[in-house]
């Protein structure tokens, strides 16, 4: 017959592996794979091909197409993750909206909201220095976002939300340094390449799943 | 009254113990995910997943998705006999404190 402790010590291990097999993983490595790809993709391309001239004209247009960029990277990403989230339900026999994912989207919708307010009153003057201003403050909210979920989260979406939060705090500090006259636009791109895109990469690199071997 | 001694050997074993947890938690689970939250080697799981599916306690499903993959789920006699484990280290630990 098992002693009191082991019995507890049994019940403990129940316990937390019940805890754990309930942690939701809001970003996946795919979906930081996907981020990190487009992100860097487009962050590439808009330094190589446009680069901003500093005549008015040029500059708001190129402003526009910062915006309306990164926007619509934002907007692939997250269509990319909840097919994902989808199809790894349905193959877990899980409803697509799980207590655990209705959490984790409580838990993000404020920063989420902060981020798109801060984003439609800045994009409303299209003047490049309010829109170069923009990635600081993605940085800072996304972070703050991953963060949210970090009481049922694995610990490297906590660690990609600390990386994005140092980012943007460093960001604000150096923010005089960063602004080069009229290519702060250009800078404020190489911010979000190296952010979204490099810290995607890394995570996605980190976190993939290894191929293993035999099952029953 | 429970008779402690009758307590389930097969899954009284901590890595058996800890599938039969994971099972209990979603209808399904991929051989990877149990690896991958078990923290077990290929070899050790493989042997814990035999020894419950020969108990009847787990039952294996063959699918091929985009690519072969196998899942585990419980049957009722091992979801019954998971509630009944429970019960009794329950009981165990409520009689250990009188």
């Amino acid at each position: 017959m098992p002693t009191s402790t082991e019995a507890e010590e049994h019940l403990r291990v129940i316990r937390s592996l019940m805890e754990k097999a309930t942690i939701y993983r809001a970003i996946s490595a795919p979906t930081a794979l996907i981020g990190g790809v487009a992100s860097t993709l487009f962050g590439a391309w808009l330094y190589f091909h446009r680069r901003p001239l500093p005549i008015g004209g040029e500059e708001q247009e190129f402003s526009r197409l910062f915006l309306m960029g990164w926007v619509a990277v934002l907007a692939v990403t997250a269509v990319a993750n909840f097919w994902l989230i989808w199809r790894a339900a349905g193959r877990r026999g899980e409803r697509f909206i799980s207590p655990a994912m209705r959490k984790a989207l409580w838990a993000l919708l404020p920063p989420m909201l902060c981020g798109a307010f801060f984003t439609v009153l800045m994009a409303r003057s299209t003047n490049s220095p309010s829109i170069s201003s923009l990635p600081q403050y993605w940085m800072v909210f996304y972070g703050l976002g991953l963060l949210a979920t970090a009481q049922f989260s694995p610990r490297s979406i906590s660690v990609l939300g600390w990386c994005f939060l140092f980012a943007g705090f460093l960001s604000f500090v150096i923010q005089g340094w960063l602004e080069w006259g009229a290519h702060r636009l250009t800078a404020a791109n190489l911010m979000m390449l190296a952010t979204f895109g490099v810290f995607h990469l890394i995570y996605a690199a980190c976190t993939w799943p290894r191929k293993t071997g035999g099952e029953v | 009254m429970f008779d402690f001694d009758k307590i389930d050997k097969v899954i009284h074993e901590k890595g058996r113990l800890g599938i039969m947890t994971l099972l209990a938690t979603r209808p399904s689970w991929s051989f990877q995910d149990l690896k991958a939250e078990l923290e077990l080697s290929d070899g050790n799981l493989i042997t814990h997943l035999r020894t419950l599916h020969e108990h009847g306690y787990v039952a294996v499903t063959k699918e091929i998705l985009d690519r072969p993959q196998t899942s585990y789920s419980l049957t009722a006699k091992g979801r019954t006999s998971f509630q009944e484990y429970l019960t009794i280290l329950e009981q165990i630990v409520k009689a250990g404190r009188q």
